[in-house]
């Protein structure tokens, strides 16, 4: 048995192989001894990003009645290759298209920025109702003095009530499909005539860019 | 310029090999010095030691890897030096200390006759490939190059307790290996 002190043992570990050495000069390569970090923060932004897609999709709809029914319509139209969600939305230069016609009665919305009005809610492209309806100029139900769907009158009150309490998301961002069937005319105590277009089944109207989601229109907007 | 083109220049008696080297692995060997010494002028002087050993060790030799053959050297002289600074009572640093912490595996009795530093260094070699890489580099972080706990914990991204616990348990093994190779502690 031979006896060493810790000096030998110092001097002689500088005997150890080059390789050795060299590995212990990359130290960064042992940092990977913790990929739990690294997994953990890949499990967060999943869980994000499922959050994000499972949960807001439902918020847009408001989990009304009107939901279900919109769905096999949307399905049926998703699979005839013809979404009648672009056909709401003529293409711009169309001349006297619904919407034109509709943007043209809110000449301060033109050309407007959707992410600068500070209506925006910071995510998901939500909008203020409230501040939506302003901007259409019907900041209040006396505003709205009447109302109409495919040539029958609709109670006005009912419908700014519907407007108020609404889900509001930008068109433009608004990825649902919809079936946009229904010529909806409001006309406004200002005499300002603004033209949207309904869907009855999914509970939406679509008016001045933004699309309107609440239940009642499936009743405010069913055809004669 | 690549390490075979230097140490042909050694072989050639090339005064520009002490150059190229110092140029290439100056920086590295520096830092070897400056962990172990205290003094910047005693690791200046091991640098330039090491130039000059480096001179006289090639020819015959023609090391494998130039980088570890040249840190190799710096340790050893800086070792040599400070442990000669320790017993004049003229500074202790990382060595004083990492000394110290060896003393739990090795017997603190002088030994007994001459003791091979290359058969001991060939059963350390050994014992540290069984280790995993983490615990084996922060062990020669320690033990070769002399780093602080703070500057091991800052390389591998741990505290420092975490560093000084593994460092401790590495010490626990090689105390028990080397009991089995028939190195009385």
């Amino acid at each position: 048995m031979k006896r060493i002190d810790e000096t030998q043992l110092l001097q002689a570990m500088g005997e150890v192989g080059d390789d050795l050495l060299l590995r212990a000069e990359r130290p960064g390569t042992a940092r990977s001894r913790r990929p739990w970090r690294g997994a953990l923060a890949a499990c967060l932004c999943l869980a994000l990003v499922l959050t994000a897609v499972l949960y807001l999709p439902n918020s847009f709809r408001m989990g009304s009645s009107g939901n279900t029914a919109a769905e096999p319509g949307a399905a049926q139209n998703e699979s005839a290759g013809h979404p009648n969600y672009e056909q709401g939305q003529p293409e711009a230069g169309q001349e006297g298209s619904d919407y034109e016609t509709a943007v043209d009665a809110v000449p301060e919305h033109e050309g407007a920025e959707k992410g600068e009005t500070g209506r925006e809610h910071p995510e998901h492209g939500m909008q203020d109702g409230a501040a939506c309806l302003a901007e259409l100029g019907i900041g209040d139900a006396s505003a709205l003095a009447a109302a109409a769907c495919g040539g029958r009158s609709v109670p006005a009150a009912d419908l700014y009530q519907a407007l108020a309490s609404a889900a509001v998301m930008d068109a433009d961002r608004d990825g649902a499909p919809l079936q946009l069937t229904e010529q909806v005319t409001l006309t406004l105590a200002s005499g300002t005539v603004l033209e949207g277009r309904g869907d009855p089944a999914a509970g939406v109207l679509q008016l001045g860019g933004y699309h309107f989601y609440h239940s009642d229109f499936s009743v405010l907007l069913k055809g004669a | 310029m690549e390490d075979g083109q230097i140490i042909d220049l050694y072989w050639q008696r090339s005064e520009e090999a002490i150059v190229q080297s110092e140029r290439k692995y100056g920086a590295y060997c520096r830092a070897i010095a400056c962990a172990i010494l205290t003094a910047r002028e005693d690791a200046e002087e091991c640098l330039s030691d090491t130039w000059l050993a480096a001179w006289r060790a090639m020819p015959p030799q023609r090391p494998a890897v130039l980088r570890t053959f040249l840190g190799r050297l710096t340790r050893n002289l800086s070792l040599n030096r400070q442990l000669y600074n320790a017993a004049q009572k003229r500074g202790g640093g990382e060595v004083t200390i990492a000394l110290e912490e060896l003393k739990e595996c090795a017997g603190s009795e002088s030994a007994e006759g001459m003791l091979e530093a290359a058969e001991l260094g060939r059963v350390i070699d050994v014992f540290l490939r069984t280790l995993p890489e983490m615990e084996c580099s922060i062990f020669l972080r320690r033990y070769w190059y002399l780093d602080s706990i703070d500057a091991i914990a800052g390389q591998f991204g741990l505290r420092a307790g975490a560093v000084k616990t593994r460092l401790s348990r590495t010490r626990g093994k090689l105390k028990k290996y080397l009991w089995k190779e028939g190195y009385a502690l």
